[in-house]
């Protein structure tokens, strides 16, 4: 039977010390592992402690801080939401525009300069993605939180100057949550048909519910790669923004009256997003 | 990495650019910059597409080279 010369590898995995040809134990892991859990429940305890001490001291003036701050978002929330779509305009138009440019010089230039605009052209377009989708967001909270938490504590009789102010007031808010998210929709979708123009390889219609299948069907290795760490990274924050979040609804709770329906909400978010998660993993393994 | 390449110098030498290179191999600008950066690793197939556009041995493109530890 032929002889198989095994290679050297550069094995990470070896548990061999070659300074001292000692075997590295295993179990100092796992007894350090343990450890710090115990350390980050106690320091959980500190933390929930000196909160509870504060807030008990303080929770009045939070409450109603906190009331005056929606009641202040309610009367001038058409404003700011206003002024954010403008601004979302204006910044959309321009890195549109850039885009273009940057394309442009792309394509007229040599070697080495046509490598440094096409890595721009790449940062920019995701920039131009990245707000139009954070934009939207930001003006749906914005908005929902500038509505009067019951209509019908609110005088909307616009017979009288108050109820029509209320009225216009009103109206064009909604006109401006419509109106801000079509048009992040159509920044997004101008910047994702100019990249497509710049590179015909990728597919998907923007407008479609399949486009993020088929737009991560026609990238090629490393764009995928790209997607999957980044996809990754965002999972791994978002599971730490949620325990903030579900800290801060039994805060709310306890102290400004905010129900259960947010820790439900937080709850159910927490795990589909967990097992959504774990169950593609397993699909995943299974299909190698 | 220990995945030495000189993608760059092939490329130079057949007198394109990232982009038109990414077109002839079927993948992205970026893909090719990150491979001559150093900063990814291509797969099998695109290795041996690059050495087909080049018409040269994928050794003469990519060569792996082994830490000082694994020679001892």
């Amino acid at each position: 039977m032929r002889k198989v010369k095994m290679m050297k590898s550069n094995n990470t995995y070896k548990n061999t010390d070659k300074k001292t040809n000692k075997t590295n134990k295993p179990t100092k892991k796992w007894n350090n592992s343990y450890t710090k859990l115990v350390l980050m429940l106690c320091l959980g305890a500190v933390i929930g402690a000196a909160g509870s001490i504060v807030l008990s001291f303080s929770g009045e003036e939070m409450a109603s801080f906190y009331s005056a701050a929606i009641h202040y978002l309610e009367k001038t929330g058409v404003f700011w939401v206003g002024g954010l779509v403008v601004i979302i305009t204006v910044a959309g138009i321009a890195i549109y525009i850039h885009l273009k440019r940057l394309w442009r010089k792309e394509e007229e230039s040599d070697d080495e300069t046509a490598d440094m605009w096409g890595e721009k052209f790449d940062f920019w377009s995701q920039l131009g993605i990245t707000v139009a989708n954070t934009s939207s967001g930001t003006i749906l909270i914005l908005g929902f939180l500038s509505m009067p938490s019951r209509f019908r504590n609110v005088d909307l009789d616009i017979s009288t100057t108050s109820g029509m102010y209320h009225f216009v007031l009103y109206i064009a808010l909604a006109a401006l949550l419509v109106g801000g998210a079509v048009l992040v929709c159509i920044l997004e979708i101008l910047i994702i048909h100019l990249m497509q123009k710049r590179d015909p390889h990728k597919q998907g219609d923007p407008s479609s519910f399949s486009f993020n299948k088929k737009w991560l069907e026609s990238c090629d290795e490393t764009e995928k790669m790209v997607i999957y760490q980044a996809g990754y990274k965002a999972y791994t924050r978002i599971q730490v923004m949620i325990l903030i979040a579900m800290i801060a609804t039994i805060w709310g709770k306890l102290w400004f009256d905010t129900g259960n329906f947010p820790i439900v909400l937080v709850g159910i978010l927490w795990i589909y997003g967990t097992a959504s998660f774990g169950i593609r993993k397993m699909k995943g393994l299974k299909n190698r | 990495m220990p995945l030495i390449n000189h993608l760059k110098e092939h490329r130079a030498r057949l007198g394109v650019n990232q982009s038109e290179l990414g077109k002839m191999a079927d993948v992205s600008r970026q893909t090719i910059s990150l491979i001559e950066r150093g900063d990814y690793s291509p797969s099998v197939t695109l290795a041996l597409k690059l050495a087909k556009i080049f018409q040269v041995q994928v050794e003469d493109i990519f060569v792996y080279e082994e830490g000082e530890d694994d020679e001892e």
